[in-house]
């Protein structure tokens, strides 16, 4: 199933990612970092909280070795996965954000997306932030279930 | 009678050993006065060696591991122990991104090449800088350890934590206890 909502997209100047945690293992040799126990990572109104969130880093094209800069490739939480973003909140077990793409893929059973009265359940949904689309996967044997409460009068 | 004469012997015994002991304590005060070096020299025993402008480097299995320089430093021989003053230490990694230290003070362990320095240490490397009151490195595991909090920046982030362990060799650095980072990146989550 897909569905696409309309996303008021401001074009604003992107604000600082603040990770705070219990520990942090950072793997300069893969470009890896993991920030392990209680983390909350906020930007502007999108915050994510979970029991552990891994970010993958790239070296930005066109850095030198005098000023080499990292960039931020992937996002994957994990365990109690909540994030509020949009008006939404998304509850999974498992988180992963695709920074370029900005697709948001939460997957483990009973990965839930609500919006306001709206709620929908899968297996796996993958959301679209550009523009706001997202598609749910049932599972093998899981099941869709979305409720969308329409907003008028509806068949009356 | 006699106990009289064994007192006269007993007091006379007294003014000739505190005659004794005046003498020597202005002999040696007259000597301390003309040959200050020899004070100095008697300071310096306990700490054996004073030396200005230090070099040294430390090799493991025939490959360089640091190499530090020092504006002066003062070798406890008893102790094995090189107490620096200003200490600039290199260490050196396998891909070349050396890490650069400096603080106020250091001391050297002379039997196992271990080094803890003191006192706004900052060290950096290609990717980041960090500052901390207090480094210790283990040469045994290669590891830099930090057990007084630690603020880390690099081009895109900033993160502090109140402990770290870095590994030299694997590059894997954990930090523990209040971990608070800031990335500024053009990227909107």
């Amino acid at each position: 199933d897909t569905g696409s909502q309309p996303v008021a997209s401001t074009a604003t100047a992107p604000q600082q990612i603040h990770i705070t945690s219990q520990r942090l293992t950072s793997d300069t040799a893969n470009n890896q970092a993991e920030f392990i126990g209680n983390v909350r990572a906020t930007q502007g109104e999108t915050q994510i909280t979970a029991d552990s969130l891994k970010i993958f880093f790239s070296e930005k094209s066109g850095a030198t070795d005098a000023s080499p800069a990292q960039s931020m490739e992937k996002l994957v939480a994990t365990g109690n996965v909540e994030i509020k973003f949009d008006n939404r909140l998304a509850v999974a077990r498992q988180a992963v954000y695709i920074t370029a793409k900005r697709v948001l893929i939460l997957t483990g059973p009973g990965a839930t997306v609500t919006s306001g009265d709206n709620i929908i359940t899968g297996e796996t949904i993958t959301f679209y932030r550009e523009d706001g689309r997202f598609t749910v996967e049932g599972g093998r044997n899981g099941q869709v279930k979305a409720t969308i409460l329409p907003e008028e009068a509806g068949l009356e | 009678m006699t106990s009289r004469r064994l007192i006269q012997r007993l007091l006379l015994a007294v003014v000739v050993v505190s005659l004794i002991a005046i003498v020597t304590v202005f002999i040696g005060y007259r000597r301390a006065t003309h040959d200050p070096e020899m004070l100095m020299d008697l300071i310096q025993k306990k700490a054996d060696m004073h030396l200005d402008k230090v070099r040294q480097t430390a090799s493991k299995n025939g490959i360089r591991e640091w190499h530090m320089e020092a504006q002066s430093a003062t070798l406890l021989e008893k102790e094995k122990i090189m107490q620096l003053v200003k200490p600039d230490v290199e260490f050196f990694m396998e891909d070349g991104d050396n890490v650069f230290l400096t603080a106020d003070h250091g001391a050297i362990h002379t039997n196992s090449n271990r080094i803890t320095v003191s006192g706004r240490v900052s060290a950096n490397n290609r990717l980041y800088r960090f500052k901390t009151e207090t480094l210790d490195y283990d040469p045994e595991h290669r590891e830099l350890r930090a057990d007084t909090p630690v603020v880390l920046s690099g081009e895109s982030f900033t993160l502090r934590a109140d402990r770290m362990a870095m590994n030299l060799d694997t590059r894997i650095t954990h930090f523990e206890g209040g971990v608070e980072g800031i990335i500024s990146e053009d990227l909107q989550l």
